[in-house]
């Protein structure tokens, strides 16, 4: 394989993870977070293919393929429950704001 | 049909978890008391079904069955075991479900027979298809022996629970909890796998054994940092230990049941197996930093929190700081340190056990009086001797004081990390002695004399499955060794292989 193609796919699955990364700290707003979550996630996805490719060419297996492929049912089960959380939250509180569950945080206050 | 054998337990739980999925959606909601005998039928099964494997470990004749070879249990691709089924998981798993069976038995409340308001107003059942997809969930973490199955058991531990927290799905501490219970664990899930890429890139391959032996190399070393630190925020150590307690103070009883038993106990089953793997360890400044801070954190908070349930979380702190004391400064030989990592085996196990006698006495409390703040509770057990006895007990347990199982749990772990790291043991003797102050309060308000209090009605399986626990808490400090032989024998079996 292309060593610029290694190292440009590098370059591409940093920028996400920062991407992400930016987002969980900045962003208010809890879809946008879940959202950063699964691009972090599918950032380190991009990487265990390529590496999988790679190794695959040496002669190995595709364990990381594989472990690739796992790797995006795990995210689709965390968005799906992360999702269904954040409904649940703008049923009964109205928001979808993180900075507006401080419901627990109050009562050690009291 | 080699695999039914070796898998059985696995294939009954995720045979029972379709099985009550459909009952929970089909069955009229009048038959829950049967459907509640039912599952604890299933999980009685599931401890014979592990002992059955025990059975079949023993036996080394493979001449039974002319083709199969059964004395070995575990699951392999080519030559590399990618699921493993000695005698340390088989142990862990019959930990596991015979734990899982005194918690279900805690449910016993909800399903009670001839209640007016059968449907109760928090508990749903729809927590026994979550609770056997954590059980399933810690049985395959335990067993893994690559890193694509630990995911795999990982996720399912973690995801149910954000569930479980949430269950009471029009309680806006619920959901909130839950919330912030997610978000941490996805950092958890992100860590691992992070971790895991990083190994894949230095090995190729996805098995522990190969990876754990290259520990030469800078990028291996910062991998097993990264991936500790994805068990340690599930572990609650101190540097994200923060969701613990919201999550605890957002989860109503039956569901901080589930979720703060099981999953502690597989997650540190597996971190003393994946820790028992490494040939040889220097993590020792970043677990001794954790250790201190969990310890001194975890004692401080609790002293000024009203919340019972949040008391319990910063003392699960606490006690995570005192199990990682042995690890601090593990080096060298790791059989020399089996000793040390028995009794922290034991340590969890014990506490687990007061853990359930405590919430399953808390269960009681939060139905008769809504609510688990400490000050509103005043004297609510001043009239029921039987649940005196059983929170009396666990919490002494929890303490640490003589006779019973926290006591000698506790005295046996200082005593042997000792050698490992004095600065830590004189630490965790202060703390300990600090934490008895919020365990006493604990029991002061709840026995302050209150004419208002009332006598509450105990179902005879709660009374029957805890009298068995507060029995056998006290049972493990007089005979310790009983248990610590055969963890000692698991332990130093997982290096034989």
């Amino acid at each position: 394989m292309d060593n610029i193609l290694v190292i440009s796919t590098f370059i591409v699955s940093l920028i996400m993870i920062s991407a992400g990364i930016v987002g969980i700290v900045y962003r208010r707003n809890l879809v946008a977070i879940l959202i950063s979550i699964e691009v972090i996630l599918n950032a380190i996805n991009l990487d265990f293919i390529m590496f999988s490719r790679l190794k695959n060419e040496m002669g190995q297996m595709v364990d990381g393929q594989i472990f690739a492929l796992f790797n995006i049912l795990i995210a689709a089960v965390e968005i799906t429950v992360g999702l269904a959380i954040i409904f649940a939250i703008r049923n009964t509180i109205q928001t979808s704001d993180i900075d507006k569950l401080n419901k627990l945080q109050e009562r050690v206050d009291e | 049909m080699e695999w039914v054998a070796k898998l059985l337990p696995e294939i009954w739980l995720s045979v029972n978890i379709l099985l009550f999925m459909s009952f929970l959606n089909f069955k009229s909601k009048d038959d829950f008391y049967s459907l509640y005998n039912l599952f604890n039928f299933s999980l009685f099964i599931l401890v014979f079904s592990v002992l059955f494997q025990f059975y079949l470990l023993s036996t080394n004749n493979p001449s039974l069955e002319s083709n199969l070879d059964l004395a070995n249990l575990d699951l392999s691709i080519g030559n590399l075991i990618i699921y493993s089924n000695g005698f340390f998981e088989l142990i862990s798993k019959l930990f596991i479900s015979i734990i899982s069976v005194f918690i279900s038995v805690s449910f016993y409340l909800y399903f009670k027979k001839g209640k007016e308001d059968f449907l109760h107003r928090y508990f749903k059942p729809d927590l026994l298809c979550v609770y056997l997809t954590i059980i399933l969930g810690s049985f395959v973490l335990v067993s893994s022996n690559d890193f694509l199955t630990f995911l795999i058991g990982f996720e399912l531990i973690a995801i149910p629970s954000y569930f479980a927290i949430a269950m009471d799905n029009k309680r806006a501490e619920s959901l909130e909890g839950s919330m912030k219970y997610f978000l941490i664990g996805s950092l958890s899930t992100i860590s691992l796998i992070l971790s895991i890429l990083i190994f894949y890139i230095y090995s190729g391959s996805l098995v522990f054994s190969s990876n754990f032996g290259m520990f030469d190399y800078f990028g291996v070393k910062l991998a097993f940092v990264i991936f500790i630190m994805g068990l340690l925020i599930k572990l609650a150590a101190f540097p994200l230990s923060f969701w613990i307690q919201d999550a605890y103070a957002g989860s109503r009883t039956p569901y901080l049941l589930v979720i703060s038993t099981i999953p502690k106990l597989a997650v540190l089953f597996a971190f003393i197996k994946v820790i028992l793997m490494v040939p040889y360890l220097n993590l020792g400044t970043f677990l001794f930093v954790f250790s201190l801070f969990s310890m001194v954190m975890g004692t401080f908070f609790a002293l000024t929190n009203n919340d019972i349930r949040k008391i319990l979380a910063f003392s699960t702190i606490t006690n995570i700081g005192y199990i990682l004391i042995p690890f601090s400064s593990l080096q060298g030989n790791l059989v020399n340190n089996s000793q040390a990592l028995s009794v922290v085996y034991f340590y969890i196990l014990q506490y687990v056990l007061a853990t359930i006698l405590f919430i399953s006495v808390l269960i009681y409390l939060e139905e008769k009086y809504d609510t688990m703040d400490l000050e509103k509770l005043k004297g609510a057990l001043s009239n029921n001797p039987l649940l005196s006895v059983f929170m009396i007990v666990s919490l002494v347990t929890m303490a640490g004081l003589p006779p019973t199982s926290g006591f000698i749990a506790k005295f046996l772990l200082f005593a042997y990390s000792y050698s490992i790291s004095p600065f830590l043991v004189w630490v965790g003797i202060i703390t300990s002695v600090i934490s008895l102050y919020f365990y006493y309060r604990i029991a002061q308000e709840l026995y302050v004399k209150n004419e208002k209090s009332e006598k509450i009605e105990v179902g005879f399986l709660n009374v029957f499955s805890n009298s068995v626990l507060s029995l056998m808490v006290v049972f493990m400090g007089f005979f310790p060794n009983l248990f610590l032989n055969i963890i000692y024998f698991a332990i130093i079996s997982v290096f034989v292989k």
